[in-house]
């Protein structure tokens, strides 16, 4: 196990290593300079200069970007060009809107999928069965901006009962704060939920076929037992693969659903920043971003040892 | 009699309605507003950064100059009470208002204005629209609530220059937290700033302006959709969109009883940007022939759903010195066609339009233009370019044949005396003119310096001058007194009220 997860540590390094140095190789190329953005079209070459300077940007590139690293391996992310606060504040921020809207879009599409999964599974080719199989069909033809606009019609602007958008911060009003995740968290989840609906009901499906299944049933083990201690725990591994990658997307991938709620997460921040070419941020984010999806790969590795104690890592 | 009797009654009506309706538009105090703003300003100092969206929170409401633009485009005075210019226009002397305090308790005196444009014009701070202050040659504190600026030369532009964002007098003892957490003496304070979602204002009880503000708090959320903008409006989450309304949604918007959309001017001229140093746009001819070519009111129907005004060249009509030049070159495709044909392109041309992706009106004003020209035979390519790759490559290179954008600074017809500015334009009368202009202390004299001066660019077509963008507030009914014109870049609501 110590050895696994030096491995594993070592991946991140890797991984962390390479991501950075592809950001700033691209920013690099981008043209836009922040100096210009920041002070607008009518600014002088000496206040521009002047600038660049405040900015560090005027060193060597491979200088700018060993301090930065240099910064990064210490805790200190740098601080933000266009909000001057430090990044770190402003991720950790936007955090506390990305991981709880994460969380709750993924339990959400959970307890959706897998119940309907299996229930599509035990009554294959019945009239429940083609029920979810269509309400998925669905689910992934609807982009989630497009549910989020349908859910902020019928529940914002006709009904009042939840905010189109915006956020209220957790420490004044927790209840607020919910009800501004809700709507983006469901138009989040359902897209998810139908993709794990279809994998649980076909991953289900495969299971039940197999040889110890019917000898538990021949053993007369009660039909619940069966399907949720036997085949269910054997079915649900690739469904926690695809859980786990859901989870990394979500995380990255919710600039669309922040825009259209108007949500102050991690997306819309990297979002910005890239409009802004404030380097440091987008360095930041994308850095967490990338430590996220390897820790949440490394957990849904320790979820498969758990289920199946069969699964070894060296 | 009965005549006699009708007209006693209709007068009776006539005076009780008046007063009953002079009753409701008299202001109530209290409330909170809430705004949305499209685009979240970069830090808040207005001083060194030029980003629309920080003026759009804070002048005004939080930080004020010495003298301000009010609603009608007047220049009135704000922290100064008085003001006396010289004979010979090199010395502009003001007196304080007396009892002005700052949010912390500090009272503003002539020293807190000395400090101001001496940091304005020290080298060492980055200050990007430092040529404002240029022309300053010594700033003299004579008393405690009075200053005296002596410039090298006289210059028209300064007063206006000070009645900009940039000019804010600031508190010396917290320069350095302008652009986090801003202390001014405007009639709301600066509460807190949640990155990514709000800016909350809260009132000032000591503001020196007796009787405002009326609100108790104000709040700017930064809603970057517009799509999201409209429904937050329509859940009633925000009261105001103050800028950015799209043409099509104010129109839909207007037609519902809850809300109103006023149709003011702003001072963004949208212009077709032409590269004046490229074949064949340096032929005046083909230049003309564009103009020609162009129907404004067909381009602001199709592309703004109608709102907007035509300029025929580089100034807003709520500027003083506006002279309507529509007329210069109406739209005559013919004669646009026999103009090509006399440059030596009878068959038109092919070119490369490249439009700001990130500005709806600038797209679609350039499709629409692609369309007209290619009636006359020019065939224009659109590329579309990111904001950031737009300042790099048009703005700060030229690397362009032809672009659209909306010029939103307040009297910016100077840029046409800069040869090296993006349109490449290079005019030694004009430079000479604007010169005159700029130290003209007869006003009439200055007016009709300013008038050549747009007849100048005009005639010569330097580029397509094609309307000013409508200012298109939307609001809920019971927002009272938003300004409807925006001839500075703000959102002052100091005056604004929330009816019952």
């Amino acid at each position: 196990m110590t050895v696994y997860l030096l491995k594993r540590s070592l991946t991140l390094l890797i991984t962390l290593i390479l991501v950075s140095i592809v950001i700033f190789a691209v920013l690099m190329v981008l043209p836009g300079d922040p100096a210009q953005i920041i002070l607008g079209i009518h600014a002088t070459p000496e206040s521009l200069q002047n600038l660049r300077r405040q900015l560090g940007l005027d060193q060597p590139i491979l200088i700018q970007y060993l301090n930065y690293m240099k910064g990064f391996f210490t805790g200190d992310l740098g601080r933000s060009i266009t909000y001057e606060v430090s990044v770190a504040s402003l991720i950790l921020q936007r955090l506390q809107v990305t991981i709880p809207l994460t969380i709750l879009s993924i339990l959400f599409a959970i307890l959706l999928s897998i119940p309907s999964g299996i229930y599509a599974s035990l009554h294959r080719n019945r009239p429940g069965d083609y029920g979810v199989m269509i309400l998925s069909q669905i689910g992934l033809a609807v982009p989630a901006f497009w549910a989020g606009i349908l859910l902020i019609l019928l529940f914002a602007v006709t009904l009042h009962w939840l905010p189109a958008g915006g956020f209220q911060s957790w420490q004044s009003h927790p209840i607020g704060a919910l009800k501004s995740l809700l709507l983006p968290a469901i138009s989040l989840g359902f897209v998810r939920a139908a993709v794990l609906a279809r994998m649980t009901r076909s991953s289900m499906l495969e299971v039940l076929g197999e040889d110890f299944i019917r000898t538990a049933r021949s053993k007369g083990l009660p039909r619940r037992r069966v399907v949720y201690k036997h085949a269910f725990r054997n079915a649900i591994i690739p469904v926690i693969t695809l859980i786990g990658l859901q989870t990394g997307d979500l995380l990255a991938g919710a600039i669309i659903i922040e825009n259209v709620f108007h949500l102050p997460g991690v997306g819309r921040l990297v979002f910005e920043a890239i409009g802004q070419r404030d380097l440091p941020v987008i360095q930041g984010v994308v850095l967490l971003i990338a430590t996220m999806i390897v820790v949440i790969n490394f957990l849904v590795d320790l979820a498969y040892r758990y289920l199946d104690p069969r699964i070894r890592y060296e | 009699m009965k005549k006699w009797l009708f007209l006693i009654w209709i007068g009776i009506t006539f005076i009780f309605s008046s007063t009953i309706t002079h009753a409701q538009e008299k202001p109530i105090y209290g409330g909170s507003l809430t705004i949305a703003q499209g685009v979240e300003p970069p830090g808040l100092d207005p001083t060194t950064a030029t980003s629309a969206a920080i003026p759009r929170v804070v002048y005004g409401n939080v930080l004020e100059g010495l003298v301000r633009i009010d609603r009608n485009g007047k220049i009135v005075p704000s922290l100064s009470s008085d003001y006396k210019i010289s004979k010979d226009g090199k010395e502009y002397t003001f007196s304080l208002k007396k009892g002005v305090k700052f949010h912390d308790g500090k009272t503003l005196d002539a020293e807190d204005v000395k400090f101001t444009f001496s940091r304005l014009m020290d080298p060492q701070i980055t200050i990007p629209n430092r040529k404002y202050y240029q022309d300053v040659e010594s700033i003299e504190v004579i008393d405690p609530y009075t200053i005296k600026f002596k410039l090298k030369n006289p210059n028209s532009m300064f007063l206006f220059n000070l009645a900009r964002p940039d000019s804010i007098i600031i508190h010396s003892q917290v320069a350095d937290k302008l652009k986090t957490a801003p202390v001014g003496t405007g009639p709301f304070r600066f509460v807190e700033w949640v990155r990514g979602d709000r800016i909350v204002l809260e009132k000032f009880r000591e503001y020196h302006r007796k009787g405002l503000p009326y609100l108790d708090k104000v709040t700017f959320k930064f809603i970057g959709d517009p799509s999201a903008q409209i429904a937050s409006l329509r859940a009633g989450d925000i009261d105001v969109i103050g800028y950015d309304v799209s043409p099509e949604n104010a129109l839909l918007l207007e037609k519902d009883p809850r809300f109103k959309v006023y149709n003011g001017y702003t001072t963004t001229e949208v212009i077709l940007s032409t590269n004046n140093s490229r074949k064949p746009f340096d032929d005046i001819r083909v230049r003309k022939a564009m103009a020609y070519a162009i129907d404004r009111e067909a381009l602001i129907k199709g592309a703004m759903s109608g709102y907007g005004t035509p300029i025929g060249s580089h100034m807003d009509p709520g500027n003083p010195y506006y002279i309507d030049l529509t007329k210069t070159y109406p739209y005559n495709p013919e004669k646009a066609k026999q103009l090509l044909s006399e440059a030596g392109y009878p068959n038109g041309f092919e070119a490369v339009i490249k439009l700001p992706e990130r500005f709806a009106y600038a797209r679609r004003t350039g499709e629409i233009i692609v369309d007209m020209l290619s009636k006359v035979g020019i065939r224009l390519k659109i590329e579309l370019v990111e904001w950031g790759q737009w300042i790099d490559r048009i703005f700060k290179n030229a690397d362009y044949d032809l672009t659209v954008i909306g010029h939103a600074e307040p009297f910016d017809i100077d840029i046409y005396a800069n040869p090296k500015y993006y349109f490449r334009y290079d005019n030694p009368k004009f430079q000479e003119t604007l010169k005159k202009a700029e130290t003209e202390i007869n006003p009439k004299i200055r007016k009709e310096l300013y008038a050549t001066l747009q007849r100048m660019i005009a005639e010569d077509a330097v580029n397509g001058f094609l309307f000013v963008l409508p200012s298109l507030p939307v609001m809920k009914k019971e927002v009272m007194n938003w300004w409807k014109d925006y001839p500075m870049t703000c959102q002052d609501v100091s005056e604004v009220w929330i009816q019952k």
